[in-house]
């Protein structure tokens, strides 16, 4: 995870000529992290340590060698005991649930000390939203039936999220990411193969299956990107049909959180349109009561995907929001205030 | 032969937990990783563990395995070398016998992907022995014994900075033979 001693720092030139030996795996372990910094912040550096990885692994396909027939099996009776079973395919939600904290998976173990220092969005440092993220996660399998962890931290998020923190603040990172991706695990256990159909209490109200998915993929890839902003990296963004399911999920949510958000207006209708990758037009009605909609909205946006994304994780205030309204501006004022009602979810 | 389209059509499936997809990778670069691993450790027992840890690795990582970035097989090649190294320098193997080399007929289920796999090691095997011997003692240092490119400088008796220069020319070497030989389907 990076903890180890930092050496002295080198510079982007010195970084540069050890990327042969960093393709080679025969940098020295203690520069491995500056290497790999300097190829995270320079796209030039990333192509060239691309390109003599692809050459390092040529010279490794020189050896090719039938393993012993029986390997096969021993690796695939070892995939399935490590995931459980039995298997069924995942839906669309699980899969989009499963690759958002794989991906912030990957990101984390790329993490150094400083990296996990670095100040976030909303006030916690990197390391205390990855604890935070586990004591939701760890919250949710709680919720599914499926605890991973004997700790009384309740169920108040920044009761808890202060509480994981007090046991894990202290710990090598390793020891949260342990009880995240157990949870992780558990919750997809559960989302695949036994999610019941009914609701689920879940932060004072009852929710189904696919809103509790929804809101962790959001929330998982909300915090990723509050890491990558406060350590400098790049922003990432779903695939496209990702970014558009997510954005389907909020347009059929939207009626219910106008109504939580008490910005309910039945009978009226919005026409929505999302530009973007991912991006789409609904028609969507202003309260959850049953109304038909009506083709001659009664406000229409258009939203940048990304922005109304945002928007649903509450990273954007619906002031900042770059939108194009036609139509009644108090209607679309109320949508874009009710948008982020997943976020307290 | 493996395409984008199917490194990322595996890749999600692999999220998905899909196992056909493990078994579909496995037959594809089985004998790759192994024996890569295998002319590292030059421990047939270890070499299997390896193996399996690689496997598993993309099993239970496969977002870590990102198509726009590079090749499946780099991926796994990265990985299975990096863990080779690892098991070197911790079991401190300074001395390795030879094996004997087992068969190098490869069954996998693409045969034509295997066919180019086998055209293109062999170009790579004729750039290796065309590089000048200061290179190529390097590398064989470097890649098949493990050791850093300081260890690389002292048992060659070389300043460190020459060390890293051989290292890097000899790769691009290499690199430069697969993009010359239009290989970069594979990149």
């Amino acid at each position: 995870m990076g903890l180890t001693d930092a050496p002295e720092p080198m510079s982007d030139a010195e970084l540069r000529e050890l990327l042969a030996a960093r393709a080679l795996d025969a940098s020295v372990p203690s520069e491995d992290l500056q290497i790999d910094a300097f190829v995270a912040r320079d796209a030039d550096a990333a192509a060239e340590l691309a390109r003599l990885s692809t050459a390092a692994a040529w010279i490794g396909a020189t050896e090719a060698l039938t393993p012993p027939g029986r390997l096969r099996a021993s690796v695939l009776a070892a995939a399935r005991a490590r995931s459980g079973a039995p298997r069924v395919p995942h839906d669309d939600l699980v899969r989009i649930y499963r690759r958002e904290t794989d991906e912030l998976d990957v990101l984390v173990t790329t993490l150094g000390s400083e990296d996990l220092a670095a100040t976030t969005a909303n006030g916690l440092s990197a390391r205390d939203l990855i604890i935070h993220l586990a004591a939701m996660e760890s919250m949710v399998a709680d919720a599914v039936g499926r605890p991973v962890i004997a700790l009384d931290a309740g169920t108040d998020v920044e009761g808890r999220t202060a509480a994981f923190v007090e046991v894990f603040g202290i710990q090598p990172i390793d020891a949260v990411l342990t009880v995240w991706r157990d949870a992780i695990a558990g919750v997809t256990e559960w989302a695949a193969t036994g999610a019941p159909r009914g609701l689920l209490p879940w932060l004072g109200v009852e929710v189904g299956r696919d809103t509790l998915l929804i809101s962790r993929t959001f929330e998982t890839w909300i915090h990723a990107n509050d890491i990558r902003r406060a350590i400098g990296r790049p922003l990432e963004h779903p695939p496209a049909a990702q970014l558009h399911r997510m954005a389907d999920f909020s347009m059929r949510s939207l009626p219910a959180w106008l109504d939580v958000a008490g910005r309910g207006h039945p009978g009226r209708t919005a026409r929505v349109v999302l530009t973007g990758p991912g991006g789409g037009t609904w028609l969507v009605p202003l309260a959850a009561d049953g109304s038909t909609v009506v083709e001659a909205a009664d406000v229409a946006l258009e939203v940048d995907l990304i922005d109304w994304c945002h928007r649903v994780g509450e990273r954007i205030a619906p002031g900042a929001v770059s939108v194009r309204v036609t139509g009644d501006a108090a209607l679309a004022a109320d949508i874009l205030e009710a948008a982020s009602a997943l976020a307290t979810l | 032969m493996p395409t984008v389209a199917w490194e990322r059509g595996t890749r999600e499936r692999l999220i998905a937990r899909d196992d056909a997809a493990l078994g579909e990778c496995y037959d594809q670069y089985a004998s790759f990783v192994y024996g890569l691993v295998l002319r590292v450790v030059r421990d047939p027992k270890s070499a299997e563990d390896i193996t399996q840890d690689v496997f598993l690795g993309l099993w239970e990582k496969p977002a870590c395995f990102d198509p726009a970035k590079g090749a499946l097989r780099t991926w796994l090649g990265t990985l299975a070398h990096r863990r080779a190294v690892d098991h070197v320098r911790r079991e401190e193997a300074r001395r390795r016998r030879d094996q004997t080399v087992h068969s190098r007929v490869v069954t996998t289920p693409d045969v034509e992907e295997m066919a180019l796999a086998l055209m293109t090691a062999e170009r790579v095997r004729e750039a290796l022995e065309l590089l000048p011997p200061e290179q190529r003692e390097a590398i064989q240092l470097a890649y098949f014994d493990g050791r850093t490119y300081r260890e690389v400088a002292v048992i060659m008796g070389i300043p460190e900075g020459t060390a890293k220069s051989r290292l890097r020319l000899a790769l691009r070497r290499v690199a430069m033979t697969l993009e010359e030989e239009d290989l970069r389907q594979w990149a």
